[in-house]
């Protein structure tokens, strides 16, 4: 009998996914600690994946907190909850991506994207700063948005190819593709820091 | 059929035996024509790994080919110093690619503080103390202007004569009717000093004439009107108790109650 009760007062251990569907049930149900939750679990990763696509700390931080807005009210809508993760990068990703069109409109920053580095660049940067993320960075900068939400989050995020196909919304051989040329052209363009020793 | 690049590993006994037996002699032939068979094949599979090496390295790097595939590339990769060199580039290149850094905590602490605020309150300030900073202030100065319009000042001897025959011109009473409740209360009351009654006139003279009202500090102006002295009154009365119920105070000469009131606040409509 005592073990019956011990039994029944352990608590049942969920599986992440689970977690993330009850999770995401209840705050969809209005619970704010849940979705307090839920944030806390995927901030980390909406953050860094807003700040590579977007290069810049402050518009990373709106656009998480954007994402964030947008996935408590549009969560009573989602039909799969236990996507929680995914569906959230796909905000991400087409938050960053209207931000980047606004902030082009705007022309507040010389536009980035398709801007290869110069060889002077190259050589000054790797002479003067020696600073390995800064030139990732860069180099991410000079990729087209599809190409480099793909590389971000198969290579820094860590993601599947299901699991990016998914998060944004085409085929695993559309991901493959965009993969391999994306990570052609950063091979490409890596390669004379990684010639100098730089990185 | 073991593989060329493996070497055959047999026991000694089995070398031995076969060491015993009498070296065959290849026929040259023979040899010539499994070569000639054999390597154009293994010609073409290399060429085709090499091809397969560019397009499926990351797939290679990803894990997300099937071991024959795989165990292929990798040893094509053994004896091909290009697709060597590719599958390192691409190794330095994913390695560059996950070890770069994350934001800080800070700024994850920033944004849960910001989400913590509410939709939207993040970007814009509330205009709340603004709101209450200037009202405030206006309520100060108005305070402090009225308190300034009514405070008792010192007698002075001698007054500017055109501010007293000002004073003097002012309308005795209004028409009947038309008399405010603040006038009627102060008609009923005493009326105030003279000479104090004067200085205040010619103080807010002044103020009228820095408020950009000359033709109101002129001798020879014409007496306020009703409105304007009506709504006068309301702030004086507002801000200021009725002036004096001192009968013993009030000397004979001095006009009657309204005529005191208005003259006090006969520098024209005060505006605000």
């Amino acid at each position: 009998m005592d073990l019956g009760l011990a039994a029944q007062a352990r608590p049942l251990r969920m599986s992440p996914l689970m977690e993330t569907r009850s999770l995401a049930d209840a705050a969809a149900m209005g619970d704010a600690d849940a979705f307090e939750r839920l944030v806390r679990e995927h901030h980390a990763r909406v953050l860094n994946v807003a700040y590579r696509m977007l290069n810049d700390e402050d518009d990373a931080a709106d656009v998480c907190q954007d994402v964030f807005v947008k996935a408590f009210r549009a969560l009573p809508r989602l039909r799969d909850r236990s996507q929680f993760s995914s569906w959230v990068l796909k905000i991400t990703a087409n938050c960053a991506r209207d931000y980047l069109r606004r902030r082009r409109r705007r022309a507040e920053t010389p536009l980035e994207d398709e801007v290869v580095p110069t060889v002077d660049e190259r050589h000054s940067d790797s002479a003067a700063t020696q600073d390995s993320d800064r030139i990732v960075q860069r180099l991410l900068m000079g990729l087209p948005e599809k190409h480099r939400i793909v590389i971000v989050l198969r290579d820094i995020e860590d993601m599947s190819y299901e699991e990016i196909a998914q998060t944004l919304a085409c085929t695993v051989s559309s991901v493959k593709n965009r993969l391999h040329r994306a990570r052609r052209v950063f091979r490409d363009r890596l390669t004379p820091y990684l010639g100098e020793g730089g990185l | 059929m073991a593989h060329p690049h493996t070497p055959l590993e047999l026991p000694e006994e089995v070398r031995a035996a076969l060491a015993r037996q009498p070296r065959l002699e290849p026929r040259p032939l023979l040899v010539a024509a499994v070569r000639a068979r054999v390597a154009p094949v293994a010609a073409r599979r290399s060429r085709r790994l090499h091809r397969a090496m560019f397009r499926l390295v990351d797939a290679l790097l990803d894990g997300e080919l099937p071991e024959g595939a795989r165990m292929a590339l990798e040893g094509h990769a053994a004896h091909c110093a290009e697709c060597a060199c590719v599958l390192e580039r691409a190794r330095a290149g994913r390695e560059v690619l996950r070890g770069v850094g994350r934001l800080s905590v800070s700024r994850e602490q920033a944004l849960r503080v910001r989400l913590a605020a509410g939709p939207g309150e993040g970007r814009k300030p509330s205009r709340l103390p603004g709101l209450v900073a200037a009202t405030a202030s206006v309520a100060l100065l108005l305070g402090l202007g009225a308190r300034w319009l009514a405070a008792p000042v010192p007698e002075t001897p001698a007054s500017p004569a055109p501010l007293i025959a000002a004073v003097d011109e002012a309308p005795q009473s209004p028409p009947a009717g038309l008399e405010p409740p603040a006038e009627r209360e102060l008609a009923a009351a005493p009326a105030a000093k003279p000479a104090a009654r004067a200085v205040p006139v010619a103080r807010a003279r002044r103020s009228a004439g820095r408020r950009s009202a000359p033709e109101t500090t002129r001798p020879d102006a014409a007496p306020p009107s009703l409105d304007s002295a009506r709504g006068s009154a309301v702030l004086v009365v507002a801000t200021q108790p009725p002036p004096a119920t001192n009968a013993s105070a009030t000397p004979a000469h001095a006009p009657a109650g309204p005529t005191a009131t208005i003259g006090r606040i006969d520098a024209g409509p005060i505006t605000m």
